[in-house]
């Protein structure tokens, strides 16, 4: 499998994460110096130099749960804490975030556009800052990707989208936004693009000289479909989806729903070959975590948390409603404020 | 026409399919497909009507006391007089298993010489396989690596084993192998007089070889090459004296076997075409793509002209297989990406 999909992963992951972080925090009304320290805290620690050094280093895929640890590191590299909840939320919104990214690319070369338009908005985020120091950080991945990327073959590119969508494979969870978008259908399939294009369906015969013998164009089953049944969401991929201030996309109506089978509830889907793999792979000798894994996630430069750490209650569902136990900063707070935008965000 | 959309029957099948090139094999009335690291196999006799799911069995892969659980990267079913196999291309090298997947009957770890791979933009692997017959007779299983080599495994006919250490054929590529094709694997074992001894392979890159198996290992001999384009073979078939190329950009290639010369080029995809099954007996072929298309044509070789005969959009699906199946062989089994549904369109006389 590809050695060059790490990076693509960690990145478009954590700028979905932060996308959701920035969303919740200014949703919660949490004041703006912490916000900021949060925001700041976790994109530092996220394209920290060296960690960035060794993250692009040609490397096996990591398994979806030892991922979710770096992000779980990640998301708690500040004064902020999540509920475990919270963290099982965040993390199925950012992988189901960058598969339908991946899904919905019609050229191999677009993962590259997609993690640098995620750059991009990340980095217009932190313009937005107070302290904007991690921004030489943003610059240096945007260049590593373009060097990592830029100039593989197509061939070296889908073993790279192989290799990440491999990595997906049975994570299916609906999404309230991208329901209510048309991005996914009501069955919760990931609406994919148009297979209809003007050479689906020609053939051209030549003769023994090479030159044109004969043309004729058949007609194709994708030529006849309403092409508001395929994917038309006009935000490009790797936007920030979770921005109130973009207009709401209101999907045409599609028929198509029907023709595929349901999703069925993610619980069906668990399979243990991965972690199974990574011990078998990791051996005895170096524990349940594999050597090359506790390398990387040591790298990330996570500190111990302050004492005016906070618990970000992310979707509102959480048991320390009102009248549970304050945490050590004064923001513990009692459930999320109804927020129309990402309201119910879980199916 | 003797296919249909609505003549299709279609079940709940569970694991999903991984999205590899060429994720669907038949193999003596069941198919076979990956999971990840684990092949998968059902009977099509299982498939009684739409809606009731076939009773997957998934592969046990042990040697010993250790499960091997490498990724795959390709599954094939080979055949040989009354001898069928299924090849798994994984990490580590190949397995052989009898055609019942039960028995596992060979293990192949990469060679030594797959491993010189200085790119260090993927992992080595093995990928891709296929039966030929050489001039002197010997019947082997081809298979690729990630490196670009080649290797060979003979079949001895009155055991119906493989024996010994695979074979490198002459170097050639140099990305990683993609497809390999022979007119015998394209025949599914049945002997046609026209079947000669050629095996053709494919890159990473583009590049297309056409080689002729005098003997096995060394004794390959390079006929032609096709450069590289730019754009990877997915699936390679060989028919009488045509290569059949299915390329990732959806384009279905004919090229003369002997010159390597572009006979016909058949839009079959959009984008990211993954797989093309050949008939054993009739020249049509079937092609899956990830954007939701398949198609089965009809061959414009032999005097013949091209015709579709099947054009199916499976809604939001990233097919990753398509093989022909049923007793007759002209049923069209699809597969798709982290979907659990398997269709069969039936043929109708």
């Amino acid at each position: 499998m590809s050695e060059l999909a790490m990076p693509l992963l960690v990145v478009n992951l954590g700028c979905e994460m932060v996308y959701i972080l920035e969303q919740r925090l200014k949703a919660q009304n949490i004041p703006a110096d912490k916000s900021c320290k949060v925001l700041n805290d976790v994109i530092r620690t996220m394209f920290d130099a060296e960690y960035v050094d060794k993250l692009f280093a040609p490397q096996d895929m990591y398994s979806v749960s030892k991922t979710r640890k770096i992000f779980d590191r990640l998301a708690h590299s500040s004064i902020m804490r999540l509920s475990e909840s919270s963290m099982d939320k965040l993390y199925d919104l950012m992988l189901m975030g960058f598969k339908y990214q991946l899904l919905c690319a019609t050229k191999l070369e677009q993962m590259l556009d997609v993690s640098l338009l995620h750059l991009v908005t990340v980095r217009s985020i932190v313009e937005g800052l107070p302290d904007r120091s991690s921004l030489p950080l943003i610059a240096t991945v945007e260049r590593l990707l373009g060097r990592t990327y830029r100039g593989l073959g197509q061939g070296a590119l889908h073993l790279v989208r192989q290799t990440l969508l491999r990595f997906f494979q049975d994570k299916r969870v609906k999404v309230s936004l991208f329901l209510q978008e048309g991005i996914q259908s009501s069955m919760g399939r990931i609406i994919l693009p148009s297979p209809a294009n003007t050479y689906v369906g020609t053939v051209t015969t030549y003769d023994m000289a090479g030159g044109l013998e004969s043309q004729e164009k058949f007609k194709v089953k994708s030529s006849t479909i309403d092409p508001q049944e395929f994917f038309v969401h006009p935000v490009p991929l790797g936007s920030n989806l979770y921005n109130k201030e973009r207009p709401k996309v209101v999907p045409p109506p599609r028929k198509g729903d029907a023709l595929t089978a349901p999703i069925k509830s993610e619980d069906d889907y668990k399979t243990n070959a991965d972690d199974e793999a990574d011990r078998q792979r990791c051996g005895p000798q170096w524990g349940p975590g594999g050597a090359e894994f506790a390398y990387l996630s040591a790298l990330l430069n996570v500190k111990a948390p302050p004492a005016d750490n906070f618990k970000l209650n992310l979707f509102g569902d959480e048991g320390d409603a009102a009248g549970g136990p304050a945490q050590s900063s004064n923001l513990a707070f009692s459930g999320a404020q109804a927020d129309a935008h990402l309201a119910g965000v879980m199916s | 026409m003797p296919y249909a959309d609505k003549q299709m029957v279609k079940a709940p099948m569970k694991p999903s399919p991984s999205l590899i090139y060429n994720n669907l094999t038949a193999c003596e009335g069941s198919l076979l497909y990956a999971h990840i690291r684990q092949a998968c196999t059902f009977a099509l006799s299982g498939m009684k009507a739409s809606g009731v799911p076939v009773d997957v069995r998934k592969v046990e892969s042990q040697l010993g006391d250790v499960k091997l659980g490498d990724v795959i990267h390709s599954v094939t079913a080979c055949s040989h007089n009354a001898f069928a196999f299924i090849v798994l291309a994984t990490d580590a090298g190949v397995q052989i298993w009898d055609s019942s997947a039960y028995h596992l009957l060979y293990v192949a770890p990469l060679p030594a010489a797959a491993s010189l791979d200085v790119s260090l933009r993927h992992s080595t692997f093995a990928r891709a396989a296929a039966i030929n017959v050489a001039a002197d007779g010997t019947p082997h299983v081809v298979f690729g690596s990630s490196s670009g080599s080649l290797f060979c495994l003979p079949l001895n006919e009155r055991e119906g084993r493989f024996k010994g250490a695979p074979a490198a054929l002459p170097a050639h590529h140099k990305s990683p192998i993609t497809a390999i094709g022979s007119a015998y694997q394209s025949r599914q074992g049945k002997w046609t007089e026209d079947l000669g001894c050629n095996l053709v392979t494919c890159d990473e890159e583009g590049g297309i070889a056409v080689w002729e198996a005098l003997s096995i290992g060394p004794g390959y001999k390079l006929l032609t090459s096709i450069p590289p384009s730019g754009t990877p073979v997915v699936s390679v078939a060989v028919r009488r004296d045509i290569v059949v190329a299915a390329r990732l950009d959806g384009a279905v290639q004919l090229y003369g076997l002997r010159d390597g010369k572009l006979r016909a080029d058949m839009g079959s995809a959009s984008r990211l075409l993954s797989s093309m099954a050949i008939h054993p007996t009739k020249d049509i072929i079937a092609t899956a793509a990830e954007d939701g298309s398949l198609h089965v044509w009809a061959l414009p070789i032999g005097g013949a002209k091209a015709d579709l005969l099947l054009s199916v959009c499976w809604m939001h699906a990233v097919l990753t297989g398509v093989a022909f199946c049923g007793p007759t062989s002209d049923d069209v089994a699809v597969v798709a990406y982290d979907t659990d549904e398997v269709h069969v369109y039936k043929y109708a006389a």
